[in-house]
Protein backbone atom coordinates (compact mmCIF):
# COMPACT_ATOMS: atom_id res chain seq x y z
CA UNK A 1 0.00 0.00 0.00
CA UNK A 2 1.51 3.32 -0.99
CA UNK A 3 2.06 6.02 1.60
CA UNK A 4 -0.56 8.49 0.34
CA UNK A 5 -3.20 5.76 0.35
CA UNK A 6 -2.31 4.90 3.92
CA UNK A 7 -2.68 8.53 4.80
CA UNK A 8 -6.08 8.60 3.16
CA UNK A 9 -7.14 5.56 5.10
CA UNK A 10 -5.82 7.06 8.34
CA UNK A 11 -7.83 10.18 7.72
CA UNK A 12 -10.98 8.29 6.82
CA UNK A 13 -10.58 6.11 9.89
CA UNK A 14 -10.87 9.22 12.05
CA UNK A 15 -14.56 9.13 11.29
CA UNK A 16 -15.02 6.10 13.48
CA UNK A 17 -14.67 8.42 16.46
CA UNK A 18 -17.82 10.24 15.47
CA UNK A 19 -20.25 8.76 17.90
CA UNK A 20 -23.62 9.85 19.15
CA UNK A 21 -24.07 11.33 22.60
CA UNK A 22 -24.02 9.19 25.74
CA UNK A 23 -27.27 7.37 26.32
CA UNK A 24 -28.27 7.64 22.69
CA UNK A 25 -28.61 3.88 22.20
CA UNK A 26 -30.72 3.45 25.33
CA UNK A 27 -33.11 6.03 23.90
CA UNK A 28 -32.86 4.31 20.56
CA UNK A 29 -34.02 1.00 22.07
CA UNK A 30 -36.87 2.73 23.90
CA UNK A 31 -37.96 4.36 20.65
CA UNK A 32 -37.77 1.03 18.85
CA UNK A 33 -39.88 -0.70 21.50
CA UNK A 34 -42.45 2.03 21.38
CA UNK A 35 -42.65 1.87 17.59
CA UNK A 36 -42.88 -1.92 17.69
CA UNK A 37 -45.74 -1.79 20.19
CA UNK A 38 -47.56 0.78 18.12
CA UNK A 39 -46.83 -1.25 15.02
CA UNK A 40 -48.24 -4.38 16.65
CA UNK A 41 -51.51 -2.76 17.52
CA UNK A 42 -51.51 -1.02 14.20
CA UNK A 43 -51.02 -4.27 12.32
CA UNK A 44 -53.74 -6.01 14.31
CA UNK A 45 -56.04 -3.07 13.58
CA UNK A 46 -55.03 -3.35 9.99
CA UNK A 47 -55.83 -7.08 9.94
CA UNK A 48 -59.28 -6.56 11.49
CA UNK A 49 -59.81 -3.65 9.16
CA UNK A 50 -58.89 -5.88 6.26
CA UNK A 51 -61.44 -8.47 7.46
CA UNK A 52 -64.17 -5.85 7.54
CA UNK A 53 -63.05 -4.49 4.25
CA UNK A 54 -63.11 -7.99 2.78
CA UNK A 55 -66.79 -8.33 3.63
CA UNK A 56 -67.50 -4.86 2.36
CA UNK A 57 -65.70 -5.54 -0.89
CA UNK A 58 -67.49 -8.90 -1.26
CA UNK A 59 -70.89 -7.32 -0.79
CA UNK A 60 -70.02 -4.52 -3.19
CA UNK A 61 -68.84 -7.00 -5.81
CA UNK A 62 -72.03 -9.04 -5.47
CA UNK A 63 -74.16 -5.92 -5.82
CA UNK A 64 -72.15 -4.77 -8.86
CA UNK A 65 -72.48 -8.21 -10.46
CA UNK A 66 -76.24 -8.17 -9.92
CA UNK A 67 -76.47 -4.69 -11.39
CA UNK A 68 -74.50 -5.75 -14.44
CA UNK A 69 -76.73 -8.79 -14.95
CA UNK A 70 -79.84 -6.63 -14.74
CA UNK A 71 -78.50 -4.02 -17.11
CA UNK A 72 -77.10 -6.48 -19.60
CA UNK A 73 -80.12 -8.82 -19.65
CA UNK A 74 -80.91 -9.44 -23.31
CA UNK A 75 -84.10 -7.66 -24.26
CA UNK A 76 -85.95 -9.41 -27.16
CA UNK A 77 -88.04 -7.52 -29.73
CA UNK A 78 -91.18 -8.83 -28.15
CA UNK A 79 -90.22 -7.28 -24.85
CA UNK A 80 -89.78 -3.86 -26.31
CA UNK A 81 -92.65 -1.52 -25.91
CA UNK A 82 -93.98 -0.86 -29.36
CA UNK A 83 -96.74 1.73 -29.48
CA UNK A 84 -98.11 0.25 -32.70
CA UNK A 85 -98.82 -2.99 -31.01
CA UNK A 86 -101.96 -3.52 -29.12
CA UNK A 87 -102.19 -5.68 -26.16
CA UNK A 88 -103.46 -9.07 -26.98
CA UNK A 89 -106.64 -9.85 -25.17
CA UNK A 90 -107.66 -13.38 -25.05
CA UNK A 91 -111.36 -13.87 -25.15
CA UNK A 92 -113.30 -17.11 -25.21
CA UNK A 93 -114.36 -18.15 -28.69
CA UNK A 94 -118.05 -17.53 -29.39
CA UNK A 95 -120.12 -18.80 -32.19
CA UNK A 96 -120.10 -16.40 -35.04
CA UNK A 97 -123.47 -14.84 -35.48
CA UNK A 98 -124.75 -12.67 -38.29
CA UNK A 99 -122.24 -14.14 -40.46
CA UNK A 100 -123.29 -14.63 -44.01
CA UNK A 101 -123.43 -18.26 -44.76
CA UNK A 102 -123.70 -19.16 -48.31
CA UNK A 103 -127.07 -20.70 -49.16
CA UNK A 104 -127.07 -24.34 -49.57
CA UNK A 105 -126.72 -25.20 -53.07
CA UNK A 106 -128.83 -28.17 -53.84
CA UNK A 107 -126.72 -30.84 -55.10
CA UNK A 108 -129.49 -31.97 -57.46
CA UNK A 109 -131.85 -29.78 -59.41
CA UNK A 110 -135.46 -30.86 -59.01
CA UNK A 111 -137.10 -31.82 -62.22
CA UNK A 112 -140.03 -29.80 -63.32
CA UNK B 1 -34.47 -8.94 31.03
CA UNK B 2 -33.82 -12.62 31.36
CA UNK B 3 -31.21 -13.07 28.62
CA UNK B 4 -27.54 -13.21 29.36
CA UNK B 5 -24.95 -11.33 27.33
CA UNK B 6 -23.40 -14.69 26.45
CA UNK B 7 -26.43 -15.67 24.37
CA UNK B 8 -25.34 -16.21 20.82
CA UNK B 9 -27.08 -14.54 17.92
CA UNK B 10 -28.53 -17.92 16.90
CA UNK B 11 -30.11 -18.42 20.32
CA UNK B 12 -31.49 -14.89 20.40
CA UNK B 13 -32.84 -15.17 16.85
CA UNK B 14 -34.53 -18.50 17.63
CA UNK B 15 -36.13 -17.01 20.73
CA UNK B 16 -37.19 -13.89 18.87
CA UNK B 17 -38.68 -16.04 16.12
CA UNK B 18 -40.78 -17.80 18.69
CA UNK B 19 -42.15 -14.47 19.88
CA UNK B 20 -39.72 -13.40 22.60
CA UNK B 21 -39.50 -9.65 22.01
CA UNK B 22 -36.85 -9.19 24.70
CA UNK B 23 -34.53 -11.48 22.69
CA UNK B 24 -34.90 -9.19 19.72
CA UNK B 25 -34.24 -6.20 22.00
CA UNK B 26 -30.95 -7.85 22.88
CA UNK B 27 -30.08 -8.03 19.19
CA UNK B 28 -30.97 -4.35 18.85
CA UNK B 29 -28.65 -3.50 21.74
CA UNK B 30 -25.91 -5.63 20.19
CA UNK B 31 -26.06 -4.28 16.66
CA UNK B 32 -27.55 -0.79 16.77
CA UNK B 33 -24.21 1.00 17.36
CA UNK B 34 -22.51 -0.62 14.37
CA UNK B 35 -25.54 -0.37 12.13
CA UNK B 36 -26.15 3.24 13.11
CA UNK B 37 -22.46 3.96 12.45
CA UNK B 38 -22.62 2.47 8.98
CA UNK B 39 -25.79 4.38 8.10
CA UNK B 40 -24.50 7.61 9.63
CA UNK B 41 -21.26 7.46 7.64
CA UNK B 42 -23.23 6.69 4.49
CA UNK B 43 -25.71 9.54 4.96
CA UNK B 44 -23.61 12.01 7.01
CA UNK B 45 -26.80 13.05 8.75
CA UNK B 46 -27.81 12.13 12.31
CA UNK B 47 -31.57 12.38 11.88
CA UNK B 48 -31.55 10.34 8.70
CA UNK B 49 -29.28 7.79 10.37
CA UNK B 50 -31.59 7.51 13.38
CA UNK B 51 -34.74 7.09 11.29
CA UNK B 52 -33.15 4.65 8.90
CA UNK B 53 -31.66 2.52 11.67
CA UNK B 54 -35.09 2.35 13.31
CA UNK B 55 -36.59 1.32 9.99
CA UNK B 56 -33.94 -1.33 9.47
CA UNK B 57 -34.67 -2.97 12.83
CA UNK B 58 -38.40 -2.69 12.24
CA UNK B 59 -38.03 -4.42 8.88
CA UNK B 60 -35.76 -7.07 10.36
CA UNK B 61 -38.30 -7.69 13.12
CA UNK B 62 -41.12 -8.10 10.61
CA UNK B 63 -39.01 -10.38 8.38
CA UNK B 64 -37.47 -12.42 11.17
CA UNK B 65 -39.68 -15.46 10.53
CA UNK B 66 -38.24 -15.66 7.03
CA UNK B 67 -34.65 -15.62 8.31
CA UNK B 68 -33.37 -19.17 7.78
CA UNK B 69 -29.86 -18.70 9.13
CA UNK B 70 -28.10 -19.25 5.81
CA UNK B 71 -25.95 -16.24 6.73
CA UNK B 72 -25.19 -14.83 10.14
CA UNK B 73 -27.75 -12.46 11.66
CA UNK B 74 -25.08 -9.77 11.51
CA UNK B 75 -24.62 -10.19 7.74
CA UNK B 76 -28.37 -10.40 7.21
CA UNK B 77 -29.21 -7.21 9.09
CA UNK B 78 -26.27 -5.39 7.57
CA UNK B 79 -27.52 -6.37 4.11
CA UNK B 80 -30.97 -5.00 4.98
CA UNK B 81 -29.36 -1.82 6.32
CA UNK B 82 -27.14 -1.34 3.28
CA UNK B 83 -29.97 -1.89 0.80
CA UNK B 84 -32.31 0.46 2.64
CA UNK B 85 -29.60 3.10 2.91
CA UNK B 86 -28.68 2.85 -0.77
CA UNK B 87 -32.36 3.18 -1.71
CA UNK B 88 -32.72 6.15 0.62
CA UNK B 89 -29.65 7.83 -0.85
CA UNK B 90 -30.93 7.32 -4.38
CA UNK B 91 -34.09 9.20 -3.44
CA UNK B 92 -32.19 11.86 -1.52
CA UNK B 93 -29.82 12.48 -4.40
CA UNK B 94 -32.81 13.22 -6.61
CA UNK B 95 -33.96 15.92 -4.20
CA UNK B 96 -32.55 19.22 -5.39
CA UNK B 97 -32.87 20.86 -1.98
CA UNK B 98 -30.37 18.54 -0.31
CA UNK B 99 -26.81 19.84 -0.23
CA UNK B 100 -23.52 19.30 1.53
CA UNK B 101 -24.56 22.00 4.00
CA UNK B 102 -26.83 19.37 5.52
CA UNK B 103 -23.84 17.30 6.56
CA UNK B 104 -23.39 16.97 10.26
CA UNK B 105 -20.41 18.23 12.16
CA UNK B 106 -19.99 17.21 15.74
CA UNK B 107 -16.60 15.72 16.42
CA UNK B 108 -14.53 18.84 16.78
CA UNK B 109 -14.69 18.53 20.56
CA UNK B 110 -13.98 14.83 20.69
CA UNK B 111 -10.64 14.37 22.47
CA UNK B 112 -9.92 11.05 20.83
CA UNK B 113 -10.55 12.65 17.49
CA UNK B 114 -8.20 15.54 18.26
CA UNK B 115 -5.38 13.21 19.28
CA UNK B 116 -5.86 10.94 16.33
CA UNK B 117 -6.10 13.78 13.86
CA UNK B 118 -2.77 15.10 15.07
CA UNK B 119 -1.23 11.65 15.06
CA UNK B 120 -2.48 11.02 11.56
CA UNK B 121 -1.30 14.33 10.29
CA UNK B 122 1.19 15.96 12.68
CA UNK B 123 2.60 18.38 10.09
CA UNK B 124 -0.75 19.82 9.26
CA UNK B 125 -2.34 21.28 12.39
CA UNK B 126 -5.56 21.90 10.64
CA UNK B 127 -8.77 22.94 12.15
CA UNK B 128 -10.70 19.82 13.06
CA UNK B 129 -13.91 21.36 11.96
CA UNK B 130 -12.45 21.93 8.55
CA UNK B 131 -11.02 18.43 8.49
CA UNK B 132 -14.33 16.86 9.28
CA UNK B 133 -16.08 18.96 6.71
CA UNK B 134 -13.52 17.92 4.11
CA UNK B 135 -13.79 14.27 5.13
CA UNK B 136 -17.54 14.37 4.77
CA UNK B 137 -17.36 16.18 1.46
CA UNK B 138 -14.79 13.70 0.21
CA UNK B 139 -16.97 10.77 1.25
CA UNK B 140 -20.05 12.34 -0.28
CA UNK B 141 -18.18 12.83 -3.53
CA UNK B 142 -17.99 9.05 -3.90
CA UNK B 143 -20.78 7.10 -5.50
CA UNK B 144 -23.06 5.38 -3.00
CA UNK B 145 -21.60 1.96 -3.80
CA UNK B 146 -18.04 3.18 -3.32
CA UNK B 147 -18.95 4.99 -0.11
CA UNK B 148 -20.50 1.77 1.19
CA UNK B 149 -17.25 -0.19 0.86
CA UNK B 150 -15.14 2.63 2.29
CA UNK B 151 -17.52 2.92 5.24
CA UNK B 152 -17.52 -0.77 5.94
CA UNK B 153 -13.82 -1.43 5.33
CA UNK B 154 -11.97 1.73 6.33
CA UNK B 155 -14.25 3.10 9.03
CA UNK B 156 -15.85 0.00 10.46
CA UNK B 157 -13.07 -2.50 9.81
CA UNK B 158 -15.26 -5.18 8.24
CA UNK B 159 -13.16 -7.67 6.22
CA UNK B 160 -13.46 -7.92 2.45
CA UNK B 161 -15.10 -11.35 2.58
CA UNK B 162 -17.84 -10.12 4.91
CA UNK B 163 -18.46 -7.03 2.79
CA UNK B 164 -18.80 -9.19 -0.30
CA UNK B 165 -21.50 -11.24 1.48
CA UNK B 166 -23.33 -8.14 2.67
CA UNK B 167 -23.29 -6.47 -0.75
CA UNK B 168 -23.66 -9.76 -2.65
CA UNK B 169 -20.69 -8.98 -4.90
CA UNK B 170 -17.37 -10.74 -5.31
CA UNK B 171 -14.40 -9.97 -3.13
CA UNK B 172 -12.63 -8.76 -6.27
CA UNK B 173 -15.36 -6.20 -6.78
CA UNK B 174 -15.00 -5.05 -3.18
CA UNK B 175 -11.25 -4.60 -3.61
CA UNK B 176 -11.62 -2.83 -6.92
CA UNK B 177 -14.21 -0.43 -5.48
CA UNK B 178 -11.91 0.28 -2.56
CA UNK B 179 -8.97 0.95 -4.86
CA UNK B 180 -10.97 3.35 -6.98
CA UNK B 181 -12.49 5.06 -3.93
CA UNK B 182 -9.09 5.57 -2.25
CA UNK B 183 -7.71 7.12 -5.41
CA UNK B 184 -10.65 9.50 -5.58
CA UNK B 185 -10.45 10.36 -1.86
CA UNK B 186 -6.76 11.08 -2.21
CA UNK B 187 -7.56 13.81 -4.70
CA UNK B 188 -10.09 15.39 -2.36
CA UNK B 189 -7.90 15.23 0.75
CA UNK B 190 -4.61 16.15 -0.86
CA UNK B 191 -4.10 19.22 1.31
CA UNK B 192 -4.23 17.07 4.47
CA UNK B 193 -1.90 14.41 3.09
CA UNK B 194 1.03 16.62 2.02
Amino acid sequence: MSEPKTQVQKLIRLKRFEEPRDGYFEDFLAEFRSRRDEGGSLSSRLVSGLDNRKWFIGAGMAYAALLIVVLMWPIGPEAKTDPTRQPIIFEPKQPVRNSVTPPKVPTSIPRP
Amino acid sequence: MNESPADTDEVLVARAQSGDTSAFDQLVIRYSPRLYGMIYHMTSNKEDANDLTQDVFAKAYRSLRRFRGRSSFYTWIYAIGTNMTLNFLKKRNRRAAWSLDNLDSGIQNDEAMVDLAHAANPRHQSDLNELQKKLNEALQSLSNRHRAVVTMFDIQGIPHAEISKILKVSEGTVRSRLFYAHRQLQGHLEEFIK
